[in-house]
């Protein structure tokens, strides 16, 4: 881990975790686009203009049938960005899963550069 | 006129009476002899004081597994329909399930049934002033009580013997509900009958022992516990003089591995040492004994010394005096202890409880014998430590894992000297030994640790030097960040395992109903790799706008931002509800 005050700035996240008992909407995406859009203009300000800001949407997903016009709207979004854009929407298990696949993945490289003699 | 009256003396009263309840069969037998082995050593004690070659126990397992497993359902259908019903564990079995112990010794005629197996607490050593049998064996049996034992598991005892010479053997039945509903243990008459042919014992003798209506409860103890248990009874016992068979099948002891005994460690492990103890009033106690360690860690209840008398076990594995804070007390984890002392059971008082688990040991004839065995148990513990540190210490500098770890450290030869003390040291505390995963994991730990010192400091007297040699440095930074990968190997199975714990949580039916977002915001805070492998710095959450951007200068290292509380507050936002991470190296 550097010490980002000795480095510089890159990357900055923001992470918008909602209660598990609360299903994700429309309100919950713009409040984290909020923030992101503060962040990135006080940045910008202090002469971070190239820093990248980031938005994590996590809490629990509305059950698919669902029709509030909020969820459905939250849905456009993501497709729209195909979840891929400077903010995400994640169910909190999809990120554990992601994050526990990453972790494997780094453990993988490790085992595959020890077989190669490499470290 | 004169009267004359005749005064009549007074009648003496009638003396007292102290009466004994048959009850106290349920307070010697049951109460007393609550599991199967400590009953059938009773009776295995029986067969070799009747001088017999062997004991044979014969009992269906299956038989009594099944029977158990219905009973239980009969007794659970019961009580699910209302039905009042005595404890499960009082419950008995199908009278045709039985447990026999049989004997080729001297057997008994009618007679001696009435005369000693009939008399609960007949002192046969005082009636026959010897404490040996007729062929010679000194004799385990002293109270006179261990009859009442098959009343610990069967409600139903049948006592079957014939006597060397007769032509028939003569069998009685005792029945426990028959026993206690009696009012005085005088009333009892107990029918006899004459079994012709001998009933099957041999000519020369023998005591066929039928224990029926057996008890739900002691009856769970399996077949392989049960040899064991009999066999370390009497481990003294040489097999060839007195056989023990269960099922057909000569018992052995609990199996251990011996490898240390104190004293004297180079004689073989399994001799005693003898000893005399002289009291403070003179007289004197021989004894043999050794305190030996096995390879394996023992269950609790093993861990300690047993005194064996007369060959049979008179105390359970006891720590006695053993201080927990001393040095070495990790060793009584393997401590098997064996004492020998026939003293204990020769003496005109009983010093043996009647369970045989302990002795009086608070008694001045035994507080010499407990200090002595409670002094060489810490000596013992003592002296083994040392020897597992020296043996682990030299299996370490042999063993390839430890070497090559070692050698991957290129420590100066002092500390060389000191990774193979400290892993010495980590075998000896792990109980497989360096075989364990546990001790390659952990010596892991330590010696990187011990490497990490003297690589920094080679490190740092390269910045030192004027012209730092590049092959160095490039060597000792390869290994430098070898190590730290190691490390990060270490914390990614560790988050490996907090995630799936945290993910269990999360599909759990009753977790998304919880209020528990307070819990999960403190646990992405103290753990950001959580949300994602990269995000290691937490910077601050739930703050006012301005406390966020004033955290965020800090860390960006703007001198000029100066108290962000008093910047105008371009930013009409009073407070974020997110988390602010930045990202680690790992990222880039």
């Amino acid at each position: 881990m550097f010490l980002l005050g000795s480095s510089g700035l890159r990357r900055l996240v923001i992470v918008e975790l909602k209660a598990p008992n609360t299903s994700l909407d429309g309100t919950h995406l713009r409040q984290l686009q909020d923030y992101m859009r503060e962040a990135k203009r006080w940045l910008s300000d202090k002469g971070f203009p190239d820093c990248q800001v980031e938005g994590y949407l996590i809490g629990s997903m509305a059950e698919p049938s669902s029709r509030a016009k909020e969820v459905e709207w939250l849905r456009d979004q993501m497709e729209q960005t195909r979840n891929r854009g400077d903010w995400r929407v994640y169910d909190i298990l999809e990120v554990l899963e992601l994050s526990e696949r990453a972790h494997q993945e780094l453990l993988d490289a490790y085992q595959e550069l020890q077989k190669a003699k490499k470290i | 006129m004169t009267a004359i009256v005749a005064l009549e003396a007074p009648t003496a009263p009638k003396p007292l009476r102290f009466k004994v309840a048959p009850h106290i069969v349920q307070d010697l037998g049951l109460n007393l002899y609550t599991n199967l082995p400590r009953v059938l050593v009773e009776f295995v004690a029986n067969a070799y004081d009747a001088d017999s070659a062997y004991a044979n126990v014969a009992m269906d397992q299956d038989a009594i597994r099944d029977a158990r497993v219905i009973l239980k359902k009969e007794w659970e259908l019961a009580r699910a329909k209302g039905t009042a019903t005595p404890p499960l564990e009082e419950v008995t079995l199908p009278d045709d399930i039985t447990i026999t112990i049989e004997d080729a010794g001297h057997g008994m005629a009618r007679e001696d049934l009435e005369k000693k197996f009939l008399v609960a607490g007949r002192r046969r050593r005082d009636e026959e002033a010897s404490i040996r049998t007729a062929n010679g064996r000194l004799l385990m049996g002293r109270k006179g009580l261990g009859k009442l034992a098959g009343f610990g598991v069967a409600h139903r005892v049948e006592v079957i013997t014939r006597k060397s010479g007769e032509p028939h053997a003569t069998k009685i039945r005792l029945e426990y509900e028959e026993l206690i509903k009696n009012k005085s243990v005088d009333e009892i008459e107990i029918p006899d009958e004459v079994v012709p042919n001998g009933g099957g014992l041999p000519e020369s003798g023998g005591t066929r022992i039928v224990l029926s209506r057996l008890v739900y409860e002691p009856m769970k103890t399996g077949e392989a516990t049960l040899a064991h248990a009999i066999a370390d009874h009497f481990a003294l016992i040489d097999t060839d003089d007195f056989a023990i068979r269960l099922n057909n099948q000569v018992i052995e002891p609990t199996p251990r591995k011996l490898v240390y005994a104190y004293p004297e460690p180079d004689r073989d492990v399994t001799e005693l040492v003898n000893h005399q103890l002289v009291l403070p009033d003179d007289r004197t106690q021989m004894f043999s004994y050794r305190i030996r360690f096995t390879e394996k860690s023992l269950p609790a209840r093993q861990r300690g010394v047993r005194v064996y008398a007369h060959k049979r076990l008179a105390s359970a594995p006891d720590l006695l005096d053993l201080p927990t804070g001393m040095h070495g007390f990790r060793m009584t984890d393997y401590l098997d202890g064996i004492v020998h002392a026939d003293f204990v059971d020769e003496q005109p008082t009983e010093y043996i409880a009647t369970d045989r688990q302990s002795l009086r040991w608070e008694v001045p004839l035994l507080t010499p014998l407990r200090e002595f065995l409670s002094d060489e148990m810490r000596k013992a513990c003592t002296a083994y430590q040392k020897y597992r540190d020296e043996k682990s210490e030299k299996d370490v500098s042999e063993d390839t894992f430890t070497t090559e770890l070692v050698e991957s450290l290129e420590l100066p030869q002092y500390k060389k000297k000191v990774a193979y003390e400290l892993a010495g040291k980590i075998a000896s505390l792990c109980q497989d030994g360096k075989e364990s995963d546990e001790y390659k994991e952990r010596v892991q730990i330590f010696l990187d640790g011990l490497g990490q010192g003297t690589l920094l400091r080679l490190l740092g007297d390269l910045a030192q030097e004027d012209k730092p040699d590049i092959n160095r440095l490039v060597a000792h930074v390869t290994q430098l960040a070898s190590r730290e990968l190691g490390e990060f190997v270490r914390f990614a199975h560790g988050r490996i395992f907090g995630i799936e714990a945290l993910r269990k949580i999360c599909m759990d039916v009753n977790f998304k109903a919880a209020k528990n977002e307070k819990e999960l915001h403190d646990l992405f805070k103290t753990a950001p790799w959580l949300i994602n492998a990269t995000f290691a710095q937490f910077l601050t959450s739930n703050q006012r706008i301005d406390t966020t951007f004033e955290k965020l200068a800090e860390v960006l290292g703007i001198d000029d931002y100066g108290n962000a509380a008093n910047e105008p507050a371009r930013i009409s936002c009073s407070c974020w509800g997110a988390a602010v991470y930045v990202d680690s190296s790992l990222s880039s």
